[in-house]
């Protein structure tokens, strides 16, 4: 008897184990996660980060489509943790090791035409221009302080066409944990303008150097 | 009420309901009246909320459906995410949705208006941009004396046919049948407004290219949409004729339909304006479906 429920909740346990796991999207400045409002090398502050994650996909070694997540696209808003947490049915593979991840940042051009949406496309979670109409792909908002002074800013980083389209898909290996590692982030930036609110070439410049900022912790 | 229709009353409701403002004062028929086929007539620029002025003259709303791109420089591409444009304006009706949405599910009108359109009372931005859209594609203008001359139930007079004549020659490039307008971005010439030194479409894509250059409107309803042009300087059709024909053709961003130059006759002039005036649609401007829901608004008179 006693063997029989061991066994019983040994099965039941390893199933909800394969069936669903999740990778954290996870900011981070100097290898630690960020914490918002908190000052950074006395210079930076960050106070609000959110981004669209979109198609994401498991892909193994051959390229083979091992998953797609059912939700095309993920609001992930550094004020809501769990909005970092993304779940992926883990049934499907064995090894993880092999596996790579695939996601866009931001919203496509096709569903930037699509007209009013709802849940995470919903204009109401402030990722909608309304003066020019198009997502905002990704928004950082925060404080640098310059020669003594705190100096505020935001980059509303978007634009769905030609030349100035910032969507981009990026490849990752799979973990558990992907970093955005800040500190890299402002390091590239020229810092030459602090409010960058429209599309154009800083938009698509700045999202990819957020891309390249993101990285599989191994 | 059959599930378009009652979405289309919804919209339309919406659509002349100052709720939408924060003071509740001003509505998206504020600036785009009925009988200005849905443009403004009193100011060259639109005002807004707390008499605040903007920078732009409220354009006319019809055959919204044919339209790739909405704002004189195209800024909004799609109808359901251009009211946000006006809404969240704090020189237009500086509301955000959030409270829009808290005000319309405490209204007695808005809950019942959504479940017809929606089959439940839930009350979201979705539900209202898209009812705003079905009420705005509604607006379709296509019973002028024009429209009935090419369907043979008609027929111009003479001076409209030399004025027809006229428009083909010197503006259909630009001001194409049947819509007359090819809905794209051009300049026509005008010399930069002093005011705003509005830049047009340059400011959406950044391309030199494009500076000064302006959607091109319709030709449709020119009695009732005047003033003229994206700010509004001028009054009189009389006025636009002498702009055309006056045009500096060495200007750099001219669009090229123009750089021959435009010369009309006083005689010229006067047929061709005859032959606008073919495309008024006193249907459309007078059509009961489409003016203020006294049924929604105003049900206690
Ligand atoms: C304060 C005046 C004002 C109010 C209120 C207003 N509009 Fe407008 N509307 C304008 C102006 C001005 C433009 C042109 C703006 C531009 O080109 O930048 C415009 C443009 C438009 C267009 C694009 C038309 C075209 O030909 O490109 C649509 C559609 C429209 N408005 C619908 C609405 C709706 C729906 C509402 C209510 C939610 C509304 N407007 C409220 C002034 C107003
Ligand atoms: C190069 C293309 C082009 C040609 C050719 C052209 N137009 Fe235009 N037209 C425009 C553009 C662009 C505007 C809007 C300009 C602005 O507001 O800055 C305009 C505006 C107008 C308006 C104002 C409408 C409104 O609602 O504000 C009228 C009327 C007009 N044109 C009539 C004519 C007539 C009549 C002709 C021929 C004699 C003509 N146009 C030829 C491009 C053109």
């Amino acid at each position: 008897m006693k063997g029989f429920l061991i066994g019983t909740l040994v099965v039941c346990s390893s199933i909800f184990v394969q069936a669903q796991t999740h990778f954290k999207i996870n900011a981070t400045y100097a290898n630690s996660t960020l914490v918002l409002d908190s000052l950074y090398d006395n210079t930076y502050a960050i106070n609000t980060l959110r981004f669209y994650l979109s198609d994401i996909v498991l892909i193994d070694t051959n390229d083979s489509l091992i998953y797609t997540h059912p939700k095309r696209h993920v609001l992930v808003d550094l004020k809501h943790p769990t909005s970092q947490e993304v779940y992926v049915h883990d049934s499907l593979f064995d090894s993880k090791a092999n596996l790579r991840l695939h996601f866009g940042i931001g919203i496509d051009s096709t569903t930037n035409s699509k007209g009013a949406m709802a849940g995470d496309l919903d204009p109401i979670n402030g990722m909608y221009w309304t003066w020019q109409s198009g997502y905002i792909n990704v928004k950082i908002e925060g404080t640098k302080q310059l020669e003594g002074k705190s100096e505020e800013f935001q980059f509303h980083l978007g634009g769905f066409t030609a030349p100035y389209n910032t969507y981009r898909t990026i490849t990752r290996p799979y973990s558990s944990i992907l970093d955005i590692k800040m500190d890299q982030f402002f390091e590239q930036m020229t810092w030459e303008r602090l409010y960058i609110m429209r599309p154009g070439e800083e938009a698509v410049d700045l999202i990819k150097e957020f891309c390249t900022s993101i990285h599989s912790s191994l | 009420m059959e599930a378009t229709a009652a979405k289309t009353l919804l919209g339309r409701t919406l659509f002349y309901d100052p709720l939408l403002s924060a003071d509740n004062t001003i509505s998206c028929a504020s600036c785009h009246s009925p009988y200005n086929a849905f443009a403004h007539t009193d100011h060259k620029l639109s005002h807004g909320i707390r008499d605040s002025i903007g920078t732009r003259n409220a354009p006319a709303l019809f055959n919204l459906a044919w339209q790739p791109k909405l704002m004189w420089d195209g800024a909004s591409h799609h109808l359901d995410m251009q009211a946000l444009a006006p809404i969240t304006h704090p020189g237009e009706m500086a509301e955000s949705i959030e409270n829009i949405l808290k005000k319309l599910v405490s209204s007695n009108t808005y809950p019942p208006l959504f479940q017809d359109a929606y089959g439940n009372d839930s009350i979201t931005s979705q539900r209202i941009l898209k009812a705003l859209t079905q009420f705005q594609l509604t607006l379709v203008s296509s019973n002028a004396k024009y429209d009935r001359v090419k369907l043979n139930k008609d027929t111009f007079t003479s001076q409209e046919i030399s004025g027809y004549k006229l428009y083909q020659a010197n503006c259909k490039l630009c001001h194409a049948e049947p819509l007359f307008s090819t809905y794209s971005f051009k300049n026509n010439g005008l010399a930069p407004d002093t005011n705003n030194y509005d830049i047009g479409r340059y400011n959406v894509t950044n391309d030199p290219k494009d500076s000064f250059f302006f959607k091109i409107p319709s030709l449709r309803n020119l009695s009732y949409t005047y003033p003229y042009m994206h700010d509004g300087r001028y009054r009189k059709l009389r006025e636009v004729l002498n702009h055309y024909t006056s045009i500096i053709t060495s200007n750099n961003n001219l669009s090229l339909e123009l750089k021959n130059g435009i010369s009309l006759t006083t005689n010229d002039k006067a047929d061709l304006i005859a032959f606008l005036l073919t495309l008024n649609d006193i249907d459309f401007i007078f059509n009961t479906d489409n003016t203020f829901p006294r049924e929604t608004l105003l049900p206690q008179e």
